[in-house]
């Protein structure tokens, strides 16, 4: 476990948080699990890059009858009330949608409760045969591909398309990209101004190019399509987390996923981006290459933010994973492939500075 | 040959008779002059494709005018107008063909549209229309490209066959153009 304050107070939080959800539980025949894998190692200072962000347990348990596993999430947090709302909603309103082609499948939600300043949302467990990076590279690309053109299918052009997704998804287009890296910059630079050059010519990228960015925008996208955010049973790919959809560039969901897998899985990577390449316009491409750079300039101020949190060995880690995440951004900017050996030595470095509790949260997380 | 293509949808769209009108539309233009007059704001530039938007922000009544007062424009200065089904082209089109005498290639390629329309007494009355008062009909299966797959051999027989599908397709295209001009 992480030692200091940050830690402390999380752990406080869990166990009064699961105190407080425990008689709701009950009613419902719901017992939590001895072992809680949500809620342990980074958590305590990690929260979702990209959702709303509010304060949040997702808990497992088990409901008997008819003894199945499930997942709770818990909150008495106003944002993380709004964020379980939201997803409530964004789950309601997608299978309405008559401009979503495609329907995604969901785990069931059983039931939601709020209570007492609390809400609590309690979704059916999908159990999954293998962690997803544990397929066979064809498959991964199967399934990733199958799941974008899914989203993709959602696009929202119409004055009515708008009246109906507004109020309950957010809408980016390219101001809306190009304002937040203005803010990714500044977090950035504010730790390390050595990065200035590097910012300000993507940024530049981004400002000149506002127009390719809105013309494959309007799309719905899964902001943090990662593989810990979906499952996959049989052949059925379930979503999950949909507080995290929004309409936007259809190519972001595509960057966060691609980003990813720069780290763990470069060949997964490389065969999207052969995908695109060989199947895609010109625009297209430039779109996702521009959406990858502000999806890793997110992802290190992201972590730049968690630095005031993070104590000892996580403020080392955590800086370590700014300078490589913006490494990646260099790389992709001049048409380069990441060295393996820069792959692997950040790799050796972060599970170095693991904790023990982290390292067991992620086992099957992916 | 300036030639005018009307369609209610073109990429960034991802249905498949954006893509294949967008395809047409390239073809097309390797031996005619070519204008694609569409919905949205931002569509994927073609080369050698002049591509005219009209804003899909707007509520349905605007749209329509807006689309059909670019349409009666446009059509003065076209040698030939083919029109891809959809009841947001079908309107503006029936409108600037009963005021104006507009006489146009019809071509009934997306499906969807077909479906949509046969829920809907109006659209089907529209439809039935614009069929009448069109000098020629086109109908037919869209070849639809074959995807390059990583890990897989690349498709040459599909590629073989939407050539062909496509040589065919743009042959008859032709030789109505030749006929209604």
């Amino acid at each position: 476990m992480h030692s200091g304050a940050s830690q402390k107070k999380w752990e406080e939080y869990v166990l009064e948080e699961m105190a407080a959800v425990r008689p709701i539980l009950e009613k419902h025949s719901i017992e939590l699990d001895e072992e809680q894998p949500h809620v342990i190692g980074e958590r305590a200072v990690m929260r979702a890059v990209t959702t709303q962000s509010g304060e949040k347990l997702v808990l497992v348990g088990h409901m008997s009858p008819p003894g199945i596993q499930v997942i709770v999430k818990t909150t008495s947090d106003a944002r993380g009330r709004k964020e379980l709302e939201h997803e409530k909603k964004a789950k309601a309103l997608l299978t309405k949608l008559r401009f979503a082609y495609d329907v995604f499948f969901t785990p069931k939600e059983l039931i939601f409760v709020t209570s007492g300043g609390r809400s609590v949302a309690i979704y059916e467990f999908i159990e999954q045969e293998k962690p997803f990076t544990d397929r066979p590279l064809e498959e991964q690309f199967r399934f990733a591909l199958n799941a974008f053109k899914a989203q993709e299918s959602a696009h929202a052009t119409t004055a009515k398309h708008t009246r109906l997704i507004k109020g309950v998804f957010d809408t980016y287009n390219a101001a809306d990209y190009c304002d937040r890296f203005q803010e990714f910059k500044k977090t950035i630079l504010e730790f390390d101004p050595s990065y200035e050059n590097l910012l300000a010519e993507v940024q530049n990228q981004l400002e000149s190019d506002r127009e390719t960015i809105d013309r494959y925008g309007r799309f719905l996208v899964h902001t943090d399509f990662v593989p810990h955010n979906f499952r996959i049973k049989g052949d059925v790919f379930y979503l999950l987390d949909f507080s995290s959809l929004r309409f936007g560039n259809k190519y972001e969901g595509w960057a966060r996923f691609l980003n990813f897998m720069t780290l763990y899985n470069p060949s997964l990577e490389d065969a999207l981006t052969q995908y695109v390449a060989r199947n895609r316009s010109s625009g297209e491409q430039e779109s996702l290459r521009l959406m990858r750079f502000y999806r890793l300039a997110e992802l290190a101020a992201f972590y730049v933010g968690t630095l005031p949190r993070a104590d000892d060995a996580l403020k080392t880690l955590n800086a370590a994973r700014v300078s490589f995440w913006l490494l990646v951004l260099e790389t992709i900017l001049k048409g380069q492939a990441l060295p393996e050996s820069i792959r692997s030595e950040y790799q050796r470095l972060r599970d170095s500075l693991r904790s023990d509790d982290e390292k067991q949260r992620q086992k099957g997380l992916h | 040959m300036k030639v005018l293509i009307c369609t209610p949808l073109y990429p960034p769209d991802i249905e498949p008779c954006a893509l294949y009108t967008q395809e047409l539309a390239r073809r097309l233009a390797e031996t005619h002059e070519v204008t694609v007059l569409t919905y949205g704001l931002l569509p994927e530039p073609t080369e050698r494709v002049q591509i005219i938007g009209v804003n899909k922000e707007y509520v349905l009544p605007v749209r329509l005018a807006r689309y059909a007062q670019k349409l009666f424009t446009l059509s003065r200065g076209a040698d030939a107008i083919i029109v891809e089904n959809g009841p947001s082209v079908e309107f503006p089109v029936l409108l600037v063909a009963l005021f104006f005498g507009m006489r146009s290639i019809f071509h009934e390629s997306d499906v969807r549209a077909q479906t949509v329309r046969e829920r809907n007494p109006v659209h089907t009355f529209v439809h039935t229309l614009v069929r009448e008062r069109s000098s020629a009909h086109l109908f037919g299966k869209l070849p639809e490209r074959p995807e390059i797959m990583p890990f897989e051999e690349p498709p040459t027989s599909l590629q073989a066959v939407y050539e062909s599908e496509w040589t065919t397709h743009l042959a008859e295209v032709n030789g109505l153009l030749k006929t209604y001009a």
